[in-house]
């Protein structure tokens, strides 16, 4: 061994360790190694790839009628993943963003067999990302048949994630927008293969071309994989081959994997909300052109207001969701096809009359009290006295059919809403006990509302009473049939196979359970003990005590409702390519 | 018309800031599209730092510094492709918990940062007065297959010839004793025969608990490049994925392989099917072997491994002579406690068949970690520098000589394995350790052990990339150390090839290479003059290639690292042409083969030019199946995005999104329906050492009987057995008894 002769040397330690730290920030590669590698690739832009994958491109370009498609050989494929990771790094994706994905089906009673599954945007030909979008953000490209999406011209209301069955499109919340796959357009137009082609290692994926014609016909070909999703909602494009024969037991590898989905908060507060003011609306309305209501203008002036406000708060919640509200009014272009934007239309109406509404009870019910004391409103430097212009607009504003517009609009944004979530590949969703559930939100609420503004404006009137009785006898009612409603998943815990039904079911039972529960307490205790022990005690109409017990029951059939609609959202298994 | 423009612009934007992020550059260099933002202004190839395959990539830089990556298109290994570990190389980089200071465990218990200057007198202070009061075998190091040849050089001189600790291993214990051992006593040197061309030139691949598809993608990738239409036999217990992408699976019992192979030589013998003229000229020992297998009766051996003796005929059948065989084995033979005899008996059979030292042929070894070879050649803890013994006067001499020291200083015996290193902590002989680029308090079989040890110890530095390891969180110092990436040096692939890293990302604060790490420790303990002419990794290497002058992994050829980078990674051997004065001085002695195997002309590293066969009977599995714990527990690699202990890999989200996010127990079904466990549910699975959790993936990859978990969970090796094989006292990893149940909470 040397000698260890310390204090000779440690005077200078300090100096080499400065030395050395400098030494190491120097990066050295390009100094030390250039030339070797650039000269060598100097040889033209060819692309040193290209002999690699020339054999996975098809020879020609698309003749009308046909189109790009991903084809995925599956005896080639082992899951080493490779084409997830290359198409993050060729692309630029952000951090965690992926395009690709790759899961695994399996059979797990008998012979053993497992297959590992690549999974892209399958291009499809009734590609629902683009159906739904309501700012037409996607296009199916007309020569290649690429499903593209406009980065800019999304607004990042991620309705294409709930309508894709493939969970394609991606959101990227540092940007706001959705983005996805586009088969490497850019690659292939200067006759490049896309990320995923160049990078997988046994040659496992191919770009070929289709006929739009036969994968219409045939389309149960297409991303034909025990546990994929139906064919039939969009026709997609991809075709996965095999040799083998895949037993009748194959499923995803992820088939049993429960786990709650996104709860999306806005969009619960807003349904809700929405559906609050569409019933209170209809409900108001209903009373007042009855005559069930008195017309006493401040009575009719607060209702209104109280109205618009809640729909402008549930509008403005809305734009909450959105990754780039600036843009929203962009929403109307897809009114032709997206159900989300007829909503988006429904509501900005619906909110608008609310508004006319409000403001027109306000000017009648003011003009009135000034004329009452014989000094007309000063309004814009005018007097604006019963008889004046204003007044007629104030009129005009309230008059019966803008209330019978109002009301129908409540009902057109309800059964938008429904119609939003009917519209998806979503089995939990896609079923007319939406439409069951949206619009007994709407009743409940609604009745509670108007029942609690009652008790707690004081107003009088010789129908109010049995107006009151009978919206208190409606509510146990409502309550029954739509929790009649949310039971009927229940029912698919018996389903043999599994399901995203029996996988709702399943999640409620399990890790959704307390909510679950809470939700029927609520429900239960506004919706049914509270009005039982209303009309137990005698309906007083108006006084502290109704006043302090329609606001419970408000309170808690509204909490009850946002529970509903938390459930129905985390509790919604989507369609999915196998993963795991 | 202008203004309608704006606004149906406006209304409908096609094109704007954010679609301009994901536009495509034309390629320069010829990468192809690249995107915009991370255009490079120049590129250059380096070897990854993971595994042991030796993938090529190119690096995309941007003013010097790496923005990408893509696999290099031209690099022998991979030909432009690689696995999910590779392509996010540079993610585990920039995590948030890099070293970035040493940090020293203060009063508080709490590690804090000091500077440099402080904790290298801490390192060097406590490490001799441990030595001094303790003696010079109270001290010892722990070292790694990750970083390049270069540092563990350094670090073997440092440790054995400067500081004076007799002790010294490395993670490689873990990996590669077995195919050391076994190389070294069947073919006289530790030569990995073959090049990856093999792959693609057999009619016949046999793997043995090998799982390419998940583990080494990328030789896999060369398997399917095979256009002869090849058998590809898959040896395993588990249906793994490689076996389901075989063309046959021999699902045998655990640790029965050895018991197989002998089986399979019986067969062989017996028929005829084998090589005599290759078995006269090359080898020694054949006929003590003939009379070893003859108990190994076919339908004994068909018993035993439950595969039968039909199946036992139709695989010996698929290994008569006339095709080309090669045959390939890695974890499952080797982390066994008969590892070394089972890799002889794979030898064997090549040796017999002649399926030695033609294309598509060989008894190959793959590798593990990136520079496991390096570390087998020139880490100074098992042998000397260039493959050489302790005990060997003569390979002392010639060491010493080279390096200018006394021979008097080395050793001339190996120091302690692993396993007798954390024995000898936990019995209070080593107080000091020192664990470079290493996680034990994960990886080490029966990892309480190792937990146990740590806390004995009087001072443990760990030295490595991050400060959070399950084993730096231990440490009473931790240094600060620059990744792969961030220095250079050389690092040797499993078919020999020397390839490169190279410096093109930032190290961290004041992260440094390990080499400078190295030199630094040499300075402060006053013994810098045993790298007087290794001022840089490069000339480090121009040392190293001197130690490897006449041994079979001859080097000498190879002048410099610019001349590895140009040839796209040299294997060894190259030696320099052998006239030192004549015309073709500093320059090979033959033209560089782009893959070469070796052996080609039959002669062996034994003195007599011939291969040895090797054997003894099949031992008993050390930790049977009891009736208390009645499972067999097999780890191994869960998937192709996990690296080891997930030090690096767990830093890259997107990798992340490529494995389970919870510990897997894979059950069989029939198994799996007795206890009640559905796929998905928590269970408990319980060894004699400890436990662990994890959900259940009922499957029938596995057998009845059997479980399997992936290693890369820090509770798998509470579970595993300490068991060792004798030779190469290479842990046990693939088989302990454990029992699992549900999870009541």
């Amino acid at each position: 061994m040397i000698k260890p002769s310390l204090s000779k040397f440690l005077g200078d330690g300090p100096a080499l360790i400065g030395a050395y730290l400098e030494e190491q920030q120097n990066l050295t590669a390009v100094e030390r190694f250039s030339g070797l590698h650039d000269d060598m690739h100097a040889l033209g832009a060819k692309p040193r790839l290209e002999s690699h994958y020339r054999d996975l491109l098809p020879l020609e370009k698309p003749r009308p009628g046909q189109q790009y498609a991903f084809e995925v050989d599956l005896d080639r494929c082992t899951g080493c993943k490779a084409c997830v990771t290359a198409c993050h790094n060729l692309n630029g994706l952000d951090e965690d963003e992926t395009w690709r994905s790759v899961g695994l089906i399996h059979n797990v009673i008998g012979k053993p067999l497992q297959q590992t599954v690549t999974t892209a945007c399958q291009h499809c030909l009734e590609p629902a990302c683009s159906h739904g979008c309501p700012v037409k953000a996607y296009e199916k490209d007309p020569v290649t048949g690429i499903v593209r999406h406009l980065d800019d011209q999304c607004i990042g209301c991620e309705y294409c994630i709930l309508k894709c069955p493939y969970d394609v499109p991606q959101y990227h919340k540092g940007k706001g927008i959705v983005r996805k796959c586009d088969m490497c357009i850019g690659r292939l137009e200067s006759g490049e293969a896309p990320a995923c082609v160049q990078a997988c290692p046994t040659k496992a994926i191919r770009i070929s071309l289709v006929d739009q014609a036969e994968v219409r016909a045939n389309f149960a070909d297409y991303a034909a994989l025990p546990g994929a999703p139906d064919p039939a909602y969009t026709k997609p494009t991809t075709r996965y081959r095999t040799a083998r024969k895949f037993p009748a037991g194959m499923e995803a590898a992820d088939a049993y994997r429960l786990k709650k989905e996104k709860a999306h908060f806005p969009l619960v507060f807003m349904l809700t909300l929405s559906q609050m003011a569409a019933g209170f609306f209809i409900a108001l309305e209903a009373g007042s052109l009855s005559g069930l209501l008195p017309a006493e203008p401040f009575f009719q002036a607060w209702a209104h207001a109280l109205g618009a406000l809640l729909m402008s708060v549930a509008i403005a919640v809305s734009i909450t969701h959105l990754g780039r509200p600036l843009y929203a009014f962009r929403a109307v272009l897809g009114f032709r096809r997206s159900w989300l934007s007829r909503e988006i239309v429904a509501f900005g109406l619906l909110g608008g009359l609310a508004m006319a509404a409000a403001a027109g009870t306000a000017l009648t019910a003011l003009i009135a009290s000034r004329a009452a004391t014989g000094v007309p409103l000063p309004l814009f430097g005018l007097e604006a006295g019963p008889s004046s212009w204003i007044a007629d607009l104030g009129r005009y504003a309230s008059a019966g059919w803008v209330r019978i517009a109002l009301a129908v609009s409540a009902a057109l944004a309800v059964h938008c809403s429904a119609m939003v979530y009917r519209d998806t590949p979503r089995a939990l969703w896609a079923t007319r006990l939406t439409s069951g559930k949206f619009f007994l939100t709407a009743a409940l609420t609604g009745a509670a509302g108007l029942l609690a503004l009652i008790s707690c404006s004081g107003i009088t009137g010789e129908s109010i009473p049995h107006l009151a009785l009978g919206l208190t006898m409606a509510l146990p009612l409502a309550l029954i049939a739509k929790l009649a409603c949310e039971a009927r998943i229940h029912r698919h815990l018996d389903d043999q196979e599994a399901n995203p039904l029996k996988k709702a079911a399943l999640l409620l039972r399990g890790e959704l359970r307390s909510t679950h529960a809470w939700r029927f307490n609520a429900g239960l205790a506004g919706g049914f003990l509270l009005p039982i022990l209303w009309l137990y005690r005698g309906f007083a109409g108006t006084g502290p005590a109704d006043a302090l017990l329609s606001v419970s029951v408000l309170a808690l059939l509204l909490a009850g409702e946002c529970l509903e609609r938390y459930l129905f959202f985390s509790a919604c298994v989507p369609p999915r390519m196998p993963g795991a | 018309m202008d203004l309608k423009d704006r606004f149906a612009g406006f209304m409908r934007q096609r094109t704007g800031k954010l679609t301009h992020e994901m536009v495509l550059s034309p390629g320069r260099f010829g990468l192809g599209k690249t995107p915009e933002r991370l255009q490079p202004d120049s590129t250059t190839s380096m070897v990854c730092g993971f595994c042991s395959t030796g993938c090529g990539l190119k690096i995309h830089l941007k003013d010097g510094k790496a923005v990408n990556l893509t696999p290099d298109p031209e690099y022998p290994v991979n030909l432009g492709m690689a696995c999910p570990k590779g392509w996010e190389a540079l993610t585990p980089l920039k995590a948030d918990d890099r070293a970035a200071l040493p940090l020293l465990r203060g009063p508080d218990g709490a590690l804090a940062p000091v500077d440099w200057d402080q904790a290298l007198r801490v390192f060097t202070d406590k490490f001799k007065s441990v030595l001094a009061f303790h003696g010079k075998e109270a001290a010892a190091f722990l070292s790694t297959g990750q970083i390049p040849t270069e540092e563990m050089f350094a670090l073997g001189l440092l440790a054995k010839f400067g500081m004076g600790l007799v002790h010294g291993d490395a993670n490689t214990r873990q990996c590669m004793a077995t195919s050391h051992v076994a190389y070294k006593q069947s073919f006289g040197f530790d030569a990995p025969p073959f090049s990856y061309k093999d792959f693609e030139e057999s009619d016949v691949i046999v793997f043995f608990g090998a799982n390419p598809c998940i583990a080494h993608p990328i030789m896999w990738e060369r398997v399917m490049m095979n256009k002869r239409n090849p058998e590809i036999i898959v040896v395993d217990p588990r249906q793994t994925e490689t076996a389901l992408a075989a063309t046959r699976h021999y699902p045998l019992q655990p640790k029965s392989d050895l018991t197989l192979l002998y089986g399979l030589a019986h067969i062989l013998i017996r028929e005829g099917w084998i090589d005599r003229d290759y078995l006269e000229a090359h080898t020694t020992g054949f006929e003590e072997f003939r009379e070893h297998v003859k108990t190994f009766d076919p339908a004994a051996v068909g018993r035993i491994t439950g595969l039968g003796e039909a199946r036992m005929m139709e695989f010996a059948e698929s290994l008569r002579p006339g095709k080309r065989v090669s045959l390939w084995w890695t974890m499952g033979v080797n982390q066994s406690h008969e590892g070394v005899r089972t890799a002889q008996a794979i030898i064997n059979l090549a040796l017999m068949t002649g399926n030695m030292g033609k294309p598509g042929t060989g008894a190959n070894s793959i590798t593990g970690q990136v520079n496991a070879m390096g570390s087998r050649l020139f880490s100074n803890t098992t042998g000397l520098p260039g493959g050489r013994e302790f005990k060997d006067p003569k390979h002392r001499e010639e060491v010493a000589g080279i390096l200018g020291i006394d021979a008097g200083i080395i050793q001339d015996k190996p120091g302690l394995a692993y396993d007798q290193i954390i024995e000898g902590v936990n019995a209070g002989r080593i107080k000091a350790l020192w664990v470079i680029a290493t996680n034990p308090a994960h990886s080490w079989v029966d990892q309480e052990d190792f937990r146990r040890a740590a806390a004995k110890l009087e001072f443990l530095v760990v030295q490595d990339m991050y400060h959070d390891t399950d084993t730096a969180k231990l440490a009473h110092l931790v240094l600060p150390s620059a990744a792969w990436g961030e220095k250079e040096g050389v690092v040797i692939n499993s078919e020999r090839r020397m390839g490169l890293f190279k410096k093109v990302h930032p190290a961290p604060g004041q992260a440094l290479a390990d080499f400078y790490i190295f030199k630094l420790i040499a300075k402060y303990w006053g013994c810098e003059s045993l790298f007087k002419d290794m001022d840089t990794p490069e000339q480090a290497f121009r040392m190293m290639a001197r130690l490897s002058a006449g041994r079979p992994c001859d080097f000498t050829g190879i002048t410099d690292y610019r001349m590895i980078d140009r040839e796209g990674g040299i294997q060894w051997p190259l030696p320099a042409s052998p006239d030192p004065e004549g015309p073709g001085a500093g320059t090979p002695a033959r033209p560089i083969v782009r893959e070469r195997r070796l052996f080609e002309d039959g002669r062996y590293y034994h003195p007599d030019g011939k291969a040895k066969f090797k054997f003894s009977p099949p031992q008993p599995i050390p930790e049977p199946v009891t009736s208390e714990f009645p499972f067999a527990l097999l780890t191994g690699r869960g998937s192709s995005a996990q690296w080891h202990t997930n030090t690096r890999t767990g830093k890259s989200a997107v990798l992340r999104k490529l494995y389970p996010a919870d510990s897997l127990v894979e059950i069989h079904p029939e198994d799996a329906s007795r206890l009640k466990i559905a796929s998905g549910d928590w269970v408990l699975v319980r060894s004699r050492r400890g436990q662990a959790r994890a959900r259940a993936s009922v499957a029938s990859t596995v057998q009845p009987g059997q479980l399997f978990m992936p290693m890369h969970d820090v509770e798998v090796n509470r579970l595993t057995f300490p068991s060792f094989d004798p030779h190469s006292r290479q842990p046990s990893y693939k088989h302990c008894a454990v029992r699992v149940e549900k999870d009541p909470s």
